[in-house]
């Protein structure tokens, strides 16, 4: 892979890489270092990578790393701020910030299936690779993720 | 799918807004849902849950900006360049030696077979001349004794002319044996045309009379004194007669 391959695949992905990492960890300066050290890993391997295929390695990278970076600041999300979150989204009733922020309700896997599923459009075969996991598995996390977020709102229309 | 029950129901509605579903089965969750009305509020919920991604682009633009790499033109790489120079090199050495080769096969003569074999049958070194059907002549074989400068030995030559049949021009060589001491005796290159006599020292050994054998003055010059013309005459002959019938 070239320079100039490599630039078109960082001006074409970053938004997205950024989005999905933003979305799986809710915190921007650690999605921005999240995003781009998935780039610096793409450089890196950039003799090993098919250039068809970078924006998927790109995910599943981003996918890896929030994880990690998830484990790292477990300790810190507590239930407190679950519980703050709530408040917020009752105080702003607008229907893409509560389903947004309902994400966090959701688990690594099932976040990361909706994300790669209504942000990108990939098809379940797609996200299996991604996320190294089968359809049918993709199917459950995504039905379950959907759920819950349905059982929120439904939760949140009775309390308004 | 399995009919739609209360119990399926949400896997019916979460296949419709996956779009999982075909038209029939379509047909069937709404007609389902028209007469079980209480799941309305579900139905609605569940579309709600696909989410739309938020424009991040001004976040991403300083990001974008640190990840860009330095596009360097191809002929910055060392090795990429000394590859390509040393493979033009070659290049232009094969081109060379085809083009080489090609024009040495176009500079050779086309010779027909018939020519090449007629060369074959010439001998560089050899002072003959054969042709595959030449016609062989031999003129004159005579015993010619060296009389000049006190020489004394016979010496024998045969001269034998071959003569191209194609061209019946002047004899083309004259095969000799010992002609060069000959040659140089006589000082007078022997042709066709000429007549070769036997001198007058030489005639008792070669069993010869001739009216000037006898005489005792020496020739110097052999050829001049040898050579004598005969003289003929024309006679009608004796059985000739105007009369008779037979002429």
């Amino acid at each position: 892979m070239q320079a100039s391959t490599y630039n078109h695949i960082v001006k074409a992905n970053t938004e997205s890489i950024y989005r999905f990492v933003l979305k799986m960890i809710s915190d921007s300066d650690g999605a921005k270092d999240l995003t781009q050290d998935a780039f610096i890993k793409l450089w890196e391997e950039r003799n090993h990578v098919n250039e068809l295929k970078a924006k998927a390695w790109l995910f599943t990278t981003a996918y890896r790393l929030s994880l990690a970076y998830l484990k790292n600041k477990k300790r810190f999300l507590s239930e407190e701020l679950i519980q703050d979150i709530e408040v917020t989204m009752n105080e702003t009733p607008d229907i893409n910030g509560i389903i947004s922020q309902s994400l966090l309700l959701l688990s690594e896997m099932q976040k990361s299936v909706l994300l790669l599923k209504d942000y990108e459009g990939y098809q379940y075969n797609e996200i299996a690779d991604i996320l190294d996991i089968s359809d049918d598995s993709v199917k459950v996390h995504l039905f379950r993720a959907r759920k819950k977020i349905k059982e929120h709102l439904k939760d949140l229309r009775l309390v308004i | 799918m399995s009919l739609i029950t209360k119990e399926n129901i949400e896997i019916w509605m979460f296949n419709y807004h996956e779009e999982l579903l075909t038209a029939f089965e379509k047909e069937q969750l709404l007609r389902f849902l028209i007469e079980n009305p209480e799941y309305n509020e579900d139905f609605v919920l569940w579309a709600n849950t696909h989410i739309t991604p938020p424009n991040a682009q001004s976040v991403t633009a300083d990001i974008t900006k640190n990840l860009l790499q330095k596009e360097t033109p191809a002929f910055m790489f060392p090795t990429k360049t000394i590859a390509s120079f040393t493979g033009g090199i070659c290049f232009a050495f094969v081109c060379m030696y085809i083009a080489r080769s090609i024009s040495s096969n176009t500079e050779k003569p086309i010779v027909p077979n018939r020519i090449q074999e007629s060369r074959k049958d010439v001998k560089s070194d050899s002072a003959s001349y054969t042709d595959k059907t030449p016609e062989r002549i031999l003129l004159q074989t005579k015993t010619i004794a060296a009389t000049n400068k006190g020489m004394t030995e016979y010496k024998e030559i045969e001269i034998s002319q071959i003569q191209d049949t194609a061209s019946n021009s002047t004899p083309t060589t004259l095969k000799t044996t010992q002609s060069d001491l000959i040659f140089q005796e006589h000082n007078t290159p022997i042709k066709a045309s000429d007549s070769i006599s036997i001198s007058k020292d030489n005639t008792e050994q070669a069993g010869l009379n001739t009216s000037e054998a006898n005489t005792n003055v020496p020739k110097t010059n052999t050829k001049s004194s040898s050579k004598k013309k005969k003289k003929f005459s024309l006679k009608p002959a004796k059985a000739f007669n105007v009369e008779n019938p037979n002429f």
